[in-house]
């Protein structure tokens, strides 16, 4: 009984994996639109004068360490090899480390590991897509690079008509972990209730890839990412099939921070100067527009807002 | 020459004094037999003698070294286990539930101590190991595991095991007692040759007939003291002593 | 009694084709369902060797191995400390015990992960010198793997102090005695005599661990260090097939496992000689 059982299974097992997907010309994802960014990157000079502002020790190391979580295309994610890192904001990390004469040496960990690890000294800059607010400040300085907005994707065809926020009352989201994207969530269910509609149900994980599920498998109707990202999200998961994006206001517009340790002002003040050089000599311009994220672009590069 | 000097053995546990006062002198080549009813004391004394429990007054020599102490300056240092080790190399133990080393075979048992402990060459050890399994009669079972053997040729192993480390006193703690009846025998035989052959026993035994063949002194406990002793023929034959009495009519 | 054999009936199990029945079709029903999937099968052959993911299985496989290996001997002295006459040792083990299998695994990563915070440097000082045998930033010496390290091993070295210790108490006190009459010292008796024997009621749980902590590596995912599961995201992050990926790392994890079962049961022959 048992050899009979072990039998078919492995025949149904082994069947299944044969017949695969029904369309079975397609071919391997390719990953959406991987613009090539190299000669802009490699074209940018150190500036002597930039990088005599650097901390002595990052000077004399010539690298900067840089922590991100690597999966957020388009700002950080990896190539086919899943060892290089590519993105916008990678591309824009290594141009404001070459204006300074410096490599770039990437760490890759969880979104909600990254101000830890700023702060511990393990890196020195942290360039994550991540928001510039009041609360982050009092544990770290930003330079400001990139205004986005909270947008809003769901499953293609939009099965639960969500055409703002306030439909996303009585709803589930999932949003990453520790974002401003979380707290917001959170704000609207608040809402939602005071207005006597149901809560908003919001999963946090520290991963796109889990969230991403979850909206495939309807156990969220909405998830809430950056700008950015939802745009490219929606422009290559399963070949551009399987989610879009609301087409409303971003919400909550707000800078995107390369994070500094409080206690490094010099560094703060260098990557201040270099990005500003960048944008005044158009090279920053060219890589948001090659990444099709220009409309995020700043013309004048603040710290903490200011 | 005396071998084993026991003199005012005390021992309680908690508030239970297990041991009275204990005298007993066994000289070299002699067989004594501690007969007695359970919970005497006869077991808990006998492993006094090799400090597998300490006594808490009174003092056990064999061949003139104080048993777990040392003596320097005039007075008696305690051992460390380590060097307590080193004395019992001379004193040989066969235990009631035999206690072979299941992971090992009949012959490493028997070389484990003679290459572990005296660090004799492997081969030496295995050779002298094999005369002594022969001796007991189990020449042919060396590769056995202990769970191979029955309990009557397990007990044989142990004696040979102890044999092993050419200890000067052997010490038996009611070695046939775990057997099936028909297995006591083959035990007892070892035994009576072991005997012949010389070496100093203390025989804690139930076998009464055991120690009329071989014993030359036999001591009979009770309530942790020892109430009549004297050679074989008289404690046996003519107990004085009415608890003495009461257990041969019980036994006999 | 009659002279012929009257014929026997035997009974018919039909309850059995029944069930066999309804488990067979469970089984197809579902192997259809996958086959409908929007899940892209073909890539995960690509995926399952892909040059990350087999970074990722030997760093997977290094990892709990040296976590494990850590743990065993850690959690031996600790089993020895809980025996010790001696009653700081004892609390300490207990303490020690408490602590690292009371705080959740992924805390531990993170606190390891996060040290610079509390100390910016680890040094040990040569007694009554200026000199040091080690002076380094926290963040140097405590690299992703190493934080994962700690944090796995320490907590499962709790978990072995106690598997080690019930397996100590299992052995006979009378061998022991048996090794003590043939003169060994406290050392040669636990090495060659306690231990041995330990192994057989130590080997069974210490397996199941393992098993449990080749699939706690993936918490490293969280501080970076490139298992599997953070291999496959890794390798998804791009192409966005995530269900793909996975599968992939779940198909190694299986491997894994299966490696290890077979390897428990090789260990559990050898030391079972000589007992039933």
């Amino acid at each position: 009984m048992l050899i009979r059982r072990l039998a078919v299974t492995a025949l149904v097992l082994s069947t299944l994996v044969a017949c695969g997907n029904d369309d079975g010309a397609a071919p391997a994802a390719s990953g959406g639109p991987q613009p090539s960014t190299e000669s802009i990157v490699s074209s940018v000079k150190k500036d002597d004068a930039l990088a005599a502002g650097l901390p002595p020790a990052i000077a004399s190391a010539g690298v900067v360490k840089v922590g991100s979580n690597i999966q957020n295309p388009p700002n950080n994610f990896y190539a086919e090899d899943g060892k290089t890192a590519k993105g916008s904001e990678v591309d824009l990390a290594k141009a404001i480390a070459a204006k300074l004469g410096l490599k770039v040496e990437y760490s890759d960990m969880a979104f909600s590991s990254l101000i830890t690890s700023l702060q511990s000294g393990r890196i020195d800059l942290t360039m994550a897509a991540m928001n510039d607010t009041a609360e982050r400040q009092n544990a770290i300085d930003f330079v400001d690079y990139f205004t986005s907005g909270i947008t809003i994707m769901v499953q293609k065809g939009n099965p639960s008509s969500v055409k703002g926020p306030d439909d996303l009352c009585g709803k589930g989201v999932a949003v990453n972990l520790g974002t401003s994207q979380e707290a917001y969530a959170k704000e609207q269910s608040t809402k939602c209730v005071a207005a006597g509609k149901g809560e908003v149900t919001v999963t946090s994980t520290d991963s796109d890839t889990q969230n991403q599920n979850q909206l495939r498998t309807g156990r969220v109707a909405a998830i809430l990412n950056d700008l950015p990202t939802a745009v490219y999200v929606a422009q290559t998961a399963g070949k551009g099939e399987y989610f879009e994006v609301v087409k409303a206001d971003p919400i909550n517009g707000g800078p995107y921070g390369i994070g500094v340790n409080k206690s490094n002002p010099a560094l703060t003040k260098s990557v201040q100067a270099a990005l500003q050089a960048l944008v005044d000599d158009g090279t920053y311009g060219k890589i948001l527009a090659e990444w099709d994220v220009a409309q995020g672009a700043i013309t004048k590069v603040t710290v903490n807002g200011k | 020459m005396t071998l084993v000097r026991a003199h005012g053995v005390r021992k309680s546990y908690g508030s239970t004094e297990v041991l009275k006062g204990v005298d007993l002198t066994v000289d070299e080549g002699q067989v004594v037999c501690l007969l007695g009813p359970s919970g005497a004391g006869k077991s808990t004394f006998l492993r006094c003698v090799n400090h597998l429990e300490t006594i808490d007054a009174g003092r056990i020599w064999v061949a003139d070294h104080p048993v777990g102490f040392v003596l320097k300056g005039g007075k008696l240092h305690e051992l460390p286990e380590r060097e307590v080790a080193t004395q019992r190399r001379d004193i040989g133990m066969v235990f009631q539930r035999f206690n072979l080393f299941p992971h090992r075979t009949a012959l490493e048992n028997v070389t484990e101590g003679p290459i572990q402990v005296l660090g004799r060459p492997r081969k030496e050890a295995e050779r002298e190991a094999l005369e002594l399994l022969t001796r007991v009669g189990l020449g042919d079972r060396g590769g056995a595991y202990p769970r191979e053997l029955s309990g009557g040729q397990q007990q044989r192993v142990a004696i040979a095991r102890a044999l092993a480390m050419k200890p000067k006193v052997m010490l038996f703690d009611e070695p046939t007692s775990a057997l099936d009846p028909e297995l006591v025998g083959e035990v007892l035989d070892v035994m009576v040759a072991l005997a012949r052959d010389g070496m100093t026993m203390i025989v804690v035994t139930h076998e009464v007939g055991f120690a009329r063949e071989v014993a030359d002194h036999v001591a009979f406990m009770v309530d942790g003291a020892i109430v009549e002793s004297g050679t074989a023929r008289e404690v046996l034959d003519n107990p004085q002593h009415q608890r003495t009495r009461q257990f041969l009519a019980k036994v006999l | 009694m009659a002279s012929e054999d009257l014929q026997v009936v035997p009974i018919r199990h039909w309850g059995r084709w029944v069930v066999g029945a309804l488990i067979l079709g469970l089984l197809a029903a579902l192997g259809l369902a996958l086959a409908d999937a929007q899940i892209l099968y073909e890539d995960v052959p690509g995926f399952f060797t892909h040059e990350i993911m087999i970074s990722g299985l030997v760093n997977t496989v290094v990892l709990a191995g040296c976590a494990q290996a850590g743990a065993i001997v850690l959690g031996v002295v600790l089993a020895l400390l809980r025996r010790s006459p001696n009653p700081v040792a004892r609390w300490f083990a207990w303490g020690y015990i408490w602590l690292f299998r009371g705080l959740p695994v992924l805390l531990q990563i993170l606190l390891w992960f996060n040290l610079a915070l509390v100390f910016k440097f680890i040094s040990i000082p040569v007694p009554f010198t200026d000199a040091f045998l080690l002076h380094e930033p926290t963040n140097i010496l405590i690299t992703a793997f190493v934080a994962a390290l700690l944090g796995l091993g320490l907590n499962e070295s709790a978990y072995m102090a106690e598997i080690v210790r019930a397996g100590l108490n299992s052995v006979d006190p009378g061998q022991i005695e048996a090794a003590k009459a043939i003169g060994m010292t406290p050392g040669k008796t636990f090495r060659r005599v306690v231990l041995p024997q330990a192994m057989r009621v130590i080997i069974p749980p210490t397996g199941n661990n393992f098993i449990n902590m080749l699939k706690g590596t993936s918490m490293a995912s969280v501080i970076g260090f490139l298992e599997l599961i953070h291999a496959a995201n890794r390798i998804s992050s791009g192409n966005l097939e995530i269900m793909e990926t996975l599968i992939a790392a779940a198909l190694w994890y299986l491997i894994v496992v299966s490696v290890a079962n077979v390897g428990q049961y090789y260990l559990e022959r050898a030391y079972g000689k000589g007992v039933r």
